[in-house]
This record gives structure tokens, C-alpha cells and sequence, in this order.
């Protein structure tokens, strides 16, 4: 199996890049990860799937047929049992979303938790076999509008690195 | 404009400007003199063209509905309904001149006048409510001595639809009770002619029309707008308050002016369909003429004794066939198709489990649209007798293992007919349970209600005696005896046994016609479900009806949508703007229109979860022990980790729809390993019959089948011993209680998702998955994971075609995933560009997952 590796470069590629994001989410809808990591400094409730047309009704009949945003995807996520872990910059602009992420703990309890760091700069999203790092931030200016580098990585040894960094990094943090 | 009226003109008098532009005032106090006296001045001002006056109301305009400068100089000079050039000098002939007419027909008459309401052919009364416009007058006469002849006017559908000969009414007979009134007609005859001006005393020519659309008439039928219709009182004795009677409608749809059209995205999959997307706005100087008339009305004429059906045709003062009808400009638009060809779909292999339903819905439709029928034996009534037919049929056929013609043959026999529909019937209307009462019982109660003296009673003895004998307590209800009524009929017995002969072969030819219209009529429900949903959200859309044109000889098709009334809230400008600023979202929401709706996925669920818990030793644990608990807060962790469960094994979601489902089919009380066994028994036995006789098979006959069958009714018997107190499974049989333990299947919901409400329609048959197979799935290559060389062949088809679905079994979910990864991970090389796939859609069925995935800069 080979282990591919895919580059992507903002704002001329945004519309890779929100391909990109919506085919990784689908796929983890179709058979999620046990644990996914979310680290972005600046995170907003982006548009993640484009459901106008039903497209992906198989996968949560109850969507409406619009765009879905991250913190929807989360839930359909959650509901499926994957544990989501996310790392956060202090800063105002993210207060939306840690919002969200509060009522989504409240139904789902420890199954979502987040850690909020000050000085936190890096910008990544691992799953079980992808690893996606680079200098975007996952918010709509991030995607479509600076000059961003991104990093598509699937070599499994990369992934594993990456996954054993962030549990013994920031897992105890996590609240 | 009136509120702008009421701020220049109050001063330290004041008076109610809603009352005094809307009526002559007799004798108004000094100070509403006053006031209307400074109104006519300003009216005066504006209808002579002062620039101040204009220019005031002008801002006036701007500041207090928040619109810019271009929208307030369109509501002032603009059509449709401008304010100077239309509703001011309309106001100031009425206030000047009293509402008085030139050429008053009665001494009293006034012009357009209701009390409180200004303009009421301008401003509708509330929000949402239509123009009040004084489309028909309705004459009545005096109620009792002491009245006096009354006069009401109905917007003209409301009166078409009311006051059609032989048709009851209570609505204008609030004086007393007891009392109705109608359009009389003779029950004697069954088929009579009306000429319009006996029917309308005012009435006027409207043209010249040919029902082109829907239901498809050829001839050339003058067509009178009626203005005044007498209504006569009716007795009891005569027709009773229940006889009804409707129009058959007929349609013709002629575009005015120019179009605006708007072009199809090029890289659109409906480019291949659609061939042009024209609006006629009344903005754009444009519109469309909407003729609705009916050649010919259908009345049902109850008597205390019996029901007389009489058809009543129209004609001209000169003999001529004629329609009362009505002509509307209003602002619509039409999509031209060009649908794959006769001889395509002809060719076209539906998947066997379509092809069955689609058999189902072409018999129904056939036998609901026979016109050998008689044509009193109304649409339910069909509906019923093809039912009861198929249920005789197939439970035989499944029971002796016979094919379904030999069956027919036998049962359908001239000496046996009549009998066998009868020992259905009984059965069928037996299993009703007493407490839920159908339309019909309900009805027959009324009328003997109504009678008073027992004569309701006489008719159902005679009624059950001439039933053979009935299973019901109560004897046949109203539909038992209309429907062994007709069953005396030769024709009626003729046709049921052409229709089995069309069973079991049906007339391709035919077939293919009848496809062909539904994927039509589907396309416009969906069509119009589009513009409902890719409107914009203020504006209400209730009042779209969408109307089909279909030339099976040259293929071409249109279908329009239009607004039904005049005035119509510009709901068709606002889309009109919205498509032409946007077109796909017109598209992406006629395919959301299309897709499967979460009900349709809820049979498939249940049966996922039954075939699991049957399998999965730990999902049956979960199940066992939800249905166990009592506790709240156990059941919420239960249900979170079965719903775990049922996602990793199974590849089920659970939506709202289906967790409802669950909870009310499979973890409600008195259910356990048993039910799930019995439901998954019952489910395969309904599986291997739709395959065995290629026919998809409706809820009700499958549970007739199954009350025929001796060892499903014996299982269903036990099951039943098991849950149930001995004395009430003497009152369950085995028909009602398959009934209510099975669920509809997903096409039987899905037939039902695209209907819209038209009046001037029949009900038509869709199927959004016969449409979503045959146009929407036709180019894409389908590719299966397990093939070994899957990664080629997608790279393959992304070369040729720019899209590919890739296609795994549920229980392969893990290595779709990687695959999709992988997908989106490596380049796809097209000559010396590389492109990376997106995935677009995701569908589930049958147990599988496919995965739909793009190229975009190759489609």
C-alpha cells in the first residue's frame, strides 16, 4: 500500500482545501476513528460539508439540506462513540465554538474534551491513518482567504509518531 | 400609503382613516369632516401631479418600509398595482364619488366596498390572506318570509368549486338550521347537459381553449367565466347536505411577452435534461395566461334511500360543448425537458425490486384511470376493489404455490367472482377495529342520524343481507355495499379480470408510456418541492401549483409553475432573482428533493437492526436489557452504547425518524427475541413473495397473505398468546395485528413523499428513486472495493468521465474509509495535469455504501 503524501497551498487551492476537509469528515463518518484530534489556535464553527443537495442524508437522515458546520459534524461524530480531543488558543475569537463544544459535553460528557492554552500555535487535525498539518487555521479567513501551506500525510509511521506526541503531550491536559 | 394619509392629515382633529377610505359616511361628526375634507385635498394633490406631494410620500415610502430609493419609485409608477397610477385614482373615484357606480344595474348597487377595509382589491386584509376580489356574485334566496333575497360574492376558485350543480351547501345558510342550498339538479338522469347560461345568470365568453395540460383533452371547448350564479334552496327530501359533486378540470398554460431566460450551468448533470429555464414576470412586462376550466361536473346525489351519481355537461346557448372556467395572468415559469426517449427507456433495466414497485403503481394507475369503468365508481372505490383484488390473488397464489394467471383464471371465474371479493371484504372491513372508525362508517352514521325515522337502519339490514352474510358486528358499512353494488356490474367484473390478465403481462408499450409520465410528474413535484426550498425564506409558497405538458409523440415536455391567485406575494420574482443570481442551488435542491427522506430510510433501519439482533449476541444483550429497564437514566446509557453498536456492526444511523421507529416497533413493551424472529420471518416471507411474483407488495395485502397463510398465522397466533391477556386475543386476528406489528416498506413511503395539493389536478403516482436510477445515476461508473483492481479502474474512469462511485458492503466500512483517504491523498493523473477527487455523495442500501467521487475540474 503506498503511503501518499499531498500539498496544498492557500488562497488559490481554497476550494482543495474545503474539498479536502469534507471528503476526510465523510470518511470518518463512514467508519470514524476511535479517537480524532483536532489542534487548530483558531477555530471557528467553518462550513464543513456541503448537504444542499441531500448528498449526505445516508449518513445523518436528520441534516437539513444546507451546509454543515463542524460543530454538527462533531455531534454526528460523537454519536458514533469516536472520542474528539481538541487543543485551542486563548483568544476570543474561538469563545463560539468552545459554546459549542460545552453543550456537546453536556450531552456526550467525556467522550469530547478540549484543553484552552495561551500561547498554543500549532494547527493540525489527526485521524487514524492522516495525519493534516500546516499553517492554516481551520476558520473561514484560514481557508479561503491567507496565504496558507497545508500537509495531507497518510505514512503510518508518521501518523503513529504524531498520535503518541499528542497523548503523552497534551491527553492529561485535557479537561 | 394610508398610514401616510393618516400622519399629514392629523392635526388636533383626528378620525380613523381605515374607516373613512373604506365606505360613504352618512353623517360623519365635524371632526371626521374635517379630516376626509384634508384627505381629498392630499388624494387631489397627488392625482394632479404635485412634485411635493409625490416627492413626500415618497420618502415617506423610503423611511417607513426601510426600501431604497429604485423599489419606492416602483411602488409608486409601476405595474402590477401601482399606487399613483392604479390604487390612488381607484380611491379617489370611490371617496369622491361615494362608491357610486355609472351604470348602476340595481338601484343600491355600489362599487367594491367592504367596511373597515380600504381598497380591498388592492391591499389583502391580513398578511398572508389572498386579494379580496369580488369575483362571483352569489344570489340567494330569502331564507324565510321575513328575509329578504341576499347577495355574497366568493373569489372565483371558491365559487367554481362551491357551487357546482348538485353540490349542498351550508355556507351562506346561517339564518336557520335545516337550511342548504344548491344548484339544482335532476338525480333522475345520469347523464345530462346544463347549458352555461342556466347555470350562471352573468356569465362571460372567455375564449376559445384546449385542455393541453394534465389531463389531456383535445377538443376545442368554449369557455364562459360565470359573474352571478342563483343558488336554489334544497330540502332534505330532494338531497341531503352530504351530495357532492366536483369539476373535471382541464388546463391550458399560454406564455405573454418575452422571457427572461436563465441559462443551465454547464457543468450541471440536469444540462442533459433541462433544456431551458424561462420566467414570465409581470416585472419584466411579461406574464403567463392560466386558463382552468371543466367541460363537465361529477355529482353524488344522496337521497334519503339512495345515492344517485349524475354527470352533468356543459354547453353553449347554441349546443356547443362549453366549460365554465376562468383565465388568470399571473406570473410563472417553465422548465422545458427533453426526458431519454420511448424507445430508451424501453431498453432501460430497472433493478428488480423498482421494477416491481413501479409494476404496483402502473396496475394501480391503469385501473384508477380505466375508462371502460363506470364513471360513478369513484377513485377510492378503485382503489379498494384493486386492493381487495390483489389481496385475493397473491394470498392464493402464495398459499397453493400456484402462478398467479392460473389463479386468476380460477378465481376470477364469472360464478366465483363475486364471492371470493366478498369473503375479502368481509375479512378486511371485519379486522377494522371497533373503536377506530373509518371515513365511510362515519358517514353512514351521520345519514342515520340524519333520517330519524329508522330508514338508515332498513338499508344496512338489506345491505348486510345482500353481503352474503358479514364477519362485523354491525353489519356491512356504506363502502361494503357500494362496492358490492358495482361487483354486480358486468363491465366492473370484466375489467378486474383484464387487469389480472395485466399481471401477468403487461403491455410493454403501455409500460413505458406510464414510466415516462411519472419520472414527468415526479420531476415537477420535486421541481416544485425545489423552488419551496430554494426560495428565499420570507416568502410563502403555498400558493405555487405546478402544471405538466408531455408530448409522448416528440418527446418534448414542460412543466410549469405558476402563481394560483393574482397578486401573489411576488413569491416567483423573489425565486426568479434568486435562480438567476445562483442556478445551482435551484438543482442542488431539486436533488435534496429527490433523495431519500429520512421515513424512506427507517424501513431499511429496522430491518438492519432486526437481521443484528438476531446475529450479534451483544447487540441482543443491549436490546434485552433496554427493554428490561425501568430507569431513566440506565436507558440514556444504553441507548447511547447500543446506538455504538448498531453504527460499528451494522453501518446503521440512527435519525430521529428511525429511533422513533425502534422504540415504538422493537423495544416497546411485550416485545423480545420472539417478536424480533417473528418480524424477521415475516420480512423474508414478504421478500421471497415481491421476488417470486416481481411485485412489490403494499403493507395491507401482505398482511391478508399472511392471515391465509397457516403456519405464519399460527407463529403470529403464539406470539400472540405469549404477549397478550387471553380475552383480548379473541378480538385480534391475524390480518390486523401483521398490520400493526410490520411497518410500510421504503417504497411504499416514498411514493408518498412527492405530493403536492393542486386543485385543478388528479392525484398522480411519483417515484423520486425510478427518476434518481434512471437520470440521476446513469453516467457514473460503479466500481466495487473488493475488486483487486479497484484503484486502477477508478483512476481509469476519473480519466474518462471525471467521476466514479466506489461501492463496499456495510461490514467493509473500514476499508471504504481507507480507501477514501487514500483517494483524496493521491494525485489522479490527466494528461500532464494532476487532480485530486472530492467526494460528493454518500448512499446507503441494501446493505451497501457507495461513495460517490469527482473531479471537478474534469466534469
Amino acid at each position: 500500500m503506498p503511503t501518499p503524501s499531498r500539498d496544498l497551498h492557500g488562497p488559490t487551492q481554497s476550494r482543495a482545501v474545503r474539498d479536502l476537509f469534507q471528503s476526510l469528515f465523510v470518511a470518518e463518518l463512514i467508519n470514524p476513528s476511535p479517537k480524532l484530534w483536532l489542534f487548530f489556535a483558531w477555530i471557528s464553527d467553518v462550513e464543513i460539508l456541503d448537504n444542499s443537495a441531500r448528498q449526505f442524508a445516508a449518513l445523518e437522515p436528520d441534516w437539513p439540506a444546507a451546509p454543515i458546520r463542524l460543530s454538527q459534524v462533531l455531534q454526528a461524530l460523537l454519536s458514533r462513540g469516536v472520542q474528539v480531543r481538541l487543543i485551542i488558543r486563548e483568544h476570543g475569537h474561538n469563545d463560539y465554538l468552545i459554546s459549542r463544544l460545552r453543550s456537546l459535553k453536556a450531552r456526550y460528557g467525556d467522550l469530547v474534551k478540549w484543553t484552552i492554552e495561551k500561547s498554543f500555535h500549532a494547527k493540525g487535525l489527526l485521524g487514524a491513518d492522516y495525519f493534516l498539518s500546516g499553517s492554516m487555521n481551520l476558520t473561514l479567513t484560514g481557508i479561503s482567504v491567507n496565504g496558507e501551506h497545508l500537509v495531507l500525510r497518510t505514512d503510518p509511521a508518521a501518523v503513529a509518531e504524531q498520535a503518541i506526541e499528542l497523548e503523552s503531550r497534551w491527553e492529561g491536559l485535557l479537561r | 400609503m394610508f398610514d401616510w394619509l393618516a400622519a399629514r392629515t392629523a392635526g388636533y382633529e383626528k378620525a380613523w382613516q381605515w374607516d373613512l377610505l373604506s365606505r360613504p359616511l352618512e353623517n360623519p361628526s365635524q371632526e371626521v369632516r374635517t379630516v376626509l375634507n384634508l384627505t381629498k385635498g392630499k388624494l387631489t394633490e397627488l392625482i394632479k401631479g404635485d412634485a411635493a406631494t409625490i416627492e413626500d410620500l415618497r420618502g415617506y415610502l423610503v423611511s417607513a418600509l426601510g426600501v431604497d430609493e429604485v423599489t419606492a419609485q416602483s411602488l409608486l409608477w409601476e405595474a402590477p398595482r401601482s399606487l399613483l397610477l392604479e390604487a390612488v385614482p381607484t380611491l379617489v373615484r370611490r371617496l369622491f364619488r361615494q362608491w357610486q357606480l355609472a351604470f348602476p344595474g340595481a338601484p343600491d348597487a355600489r362599487d367594491l366596498q367592504i367596511n373597515h377595509h380600504p381598497l380591498p382589491d388592492f391591499v389583502p386584509r391580513s398578511l398572508f390572506s389572498d386579494l379580496s376580489l369580488p369575483e362571483v356574485r352569489v344570489i340567494l334566496p330569502p331564507a324565510t318570509i321575513n328575509h329578504e333575497e341576499r347577495v355574497e360574492t366568493l373569489p372565483i376558485l371558491q365559487a367554481l368549486n362551491h357551487l357546482v350543480p348538485g353540490r349542498v351547501t351550508r355556507r351562506f345558510a346561517y339564518e336557520r338550521g335545516a337550511l342548504s342550498h344548491w344548484v339544482p339538479v335532476d338525480p333522475a338522469f345520469p347523464e345530462q347537459e346544463r347549458r352555461v347560461s342556466e347555470y350562471a345568470e352573468e356569465h362571460e365568453f372567455g375564449g376559445t381553449f384546449t385542455g393541453r395540460f394534465n389531463e389531456v383533452d383535445d377538443r376545442p371547448l368554449l369557455v364562459f367565466r360565470p359573474w352571478t350564479v342563483r343558488l336554489s334552496k334544497v330540502t332534505r327530501n330532494e338531497a341531503l347536505p352530504s351530495s357532492n359533486a366536483r369539476l373535471a378540470w382541464l388546463t391550458d398554460i399560454v406564455p405573454n411577452g418575452e422571457p427572461l431566460s436563465v441559462p443551465i450551468p454547464p457543468r450541471s448533470d440536469w444540462r442533459d435534461y433541462i433544456r431551458a429555464v424561462d420566467f414570465h414576470l409581470h416585472r419584466f412586462r411579461s406574464s403567463v395566461s392560466v386558463r382552468r376550466f371543466a367541460p363537465t361536473a361529477h355529482a353524488n346525489v344522496r337521497t334519503l334511500q339512495d345515492d344517485f351519481p349524475v354527470t352533468l355537461n356543459f354547453k353553449s346557448d347554441d349546443d356547443r360543448p362549453a366549460a365554465i372556467g376562468f383565465e388568470l395572468e399571473v406570473d410563472g415559469f417553465r422548465l422545458d425537458l427533453s426526458l431519454p426517449s420511448t424507445e430508451l427507456l424501453a431498453t432501460s433495466v430497472l433493478p428488480p425490486p423498482l421494477m416491481g414497485a413501479s409494476r404496483l403503481s402502473y396496475l394501480r394507475d391503469t385501473f384508477r384511470a380505466d375508462p371502460d369503468l363506470p364513471g360513478d365508481l369513484n377513485s377510492f372505490q378503485r382503489d379498494w376493489l384493486f386492493h381487495i383484488l390483489l389481496s385475493a390473488l397473491l394470498a392464493d397464489a402464495a398459499t397453493t404455490g400456484r402462478a398467479i394467471d392460473a389463479v386468476a383464471a380460477d378465481l376470477l371465474d364469472e360464478d366465483r367472482l363475486v364471492h371470493v371479493f366478498h369473503s375479502v371484504m368481509d375479512e378486511l372491513f371485519g379486522a377494522i377495529p371497533p373503536g377506530l372508525p373509518d371515513g365511510d362508517e362515519v358517514d353512514g352514521e351521520d345519514d342515520t342520524w340524519d333520517d330519524g325515522d329508522g330508514t338508515g337502519e332498513s338499508a344496512t339490514v338489506q345491505g348486510s343481507a345482500a353481503g352474503g352474510g358479514a364477519a362485523s358486528h354491525q353489519g356491512p358499512g356504506r363502502l361494503q355495499q357500494a362496492l358490492s353494488i358495482q361487483l354486480t356490474r358486468p363491465i366492473v367484473r370484466e375489467q378486474l379480470r383484464a387487469l389480472a390478465g395485466q399481471l401477468c403481462n403487461s403491455d410493454p408499450e403501455r409500460f413505458t408510456a406510464w414510466l415516462r409520465r411519472l419520472i414527468l410528474d415526479t420531476l415537477g413535484e420535486a421541481m416544485l418541492q425545489a423552488c419551496i426550498a430554494a426560495a428565499p425564506r420570507q416568502a410563502t409558497v403555498d400558493t405555487l401549483l405546478v402544471d405538466i405538458h408531455g408530448d409522448p409523440d416528440s418527446g418534448a415536455a414542460s412543466i410549469w409553475i405558476t402563481e394560483a391567485t393574482l397578486g401573489g406575494a411576488g413569491v416567483l420574482e423573489s425565486f426568479a432573482e434568486r435562480f438567476a443570481s445562483e442556478p445551482r442551488i435551484f438543482f442542488t435542491a431539486l436533488e435534496a428533493a429527490l433523495a431519500a427522506t429520512d421515513l424512506e430510510l427507517v424501513d431499511e433501519g429496522l430491518r438492519g437492526i432486526l437481521a443484528l439482533a438476531l446475529k450479534d449476541t451483544e447487540a441482543a444483550e443491549h436490546m434485552a436489557r433496554l427493554r428490561a429497564t425501568n430507569s431513566h437514566g440506565e436507558r440514556a446509557t444504553l441507548w447511547q452504547s447500543l446506538s455504538h453498536i448498531l453504527m460499528q456492526r451494522g453501518g446503521i444511523d440512527l435519525s430521529h425518524a428511525l429511533s422513533v421507529s425502534l422504540n415504538n416497533r422493537l423495544l416497546r413493551s411485550g416485545s423480545g427475541p420472539q417478536l424480533d424472529q417473528l418480524l424477521l420471518d415475516l420480512q423474508a416471507y414478504w421478500d421471497s413473495l415481491e421476488q417470486r411474483f416481481g411485485l412489490a407488495i403494499g403493507l395491507r395485502e401482505f398482511a391478508y397473505i399472511c392471515s391465509k397463510d397457516m403456519n405464519l398465522s399460527a407463529s403470529v397466533r403464539t406470539f400472540l398468546s405469549a404477549t397478550l391477556p387471553a380475552a383480548a386475543i379473541g378480538h385480534v386476528t391475524v390480518l390486523a395485528a401483521v398490520t400493526s406489528l410490520l411497518w410500510p416498506r421504503a417504497t411504499e413511503v416514498r411514493q408518498r413523499a412527492l405530493q403536492s395539493y393542486h386543485p385543478y389536478r388528479q392525484k398522480c403516482s411519483t417515484d423520486p428513486a425510478v427518476v434518481r436510477h434512471l437520470l440521476l445515476s446513469r453516467s457514473m461508473v460503479t466500481i466495487e472495493l473488493t475488486d483487486p483492481d479497484w484503484h486502477a479502474k477508478v483512476n481509469a474512469a476519473f480519466v474518462t468521465q471525471g467521476a466514479c462511485r466506489l461501492a463496499a458492503n456495510a461490514s467493509e466500512a473500514a476499508a471504504l474509509r481507507q480507501a477514501t483517504v487514500l483517494l483524496v491523498a493521491v494525485p489522479v493523473d490527466v494528461g500532464v495535469l494532476q487532480f485530486f477527487p472530492v467526494v460528493e455523495r454518500v448512499e446507503r442500501g441494501d446493505g451497501r455504501i457507495t461513495v460517490s467521487l469527482t473531479l471537478r475540474e474534469q466534469v
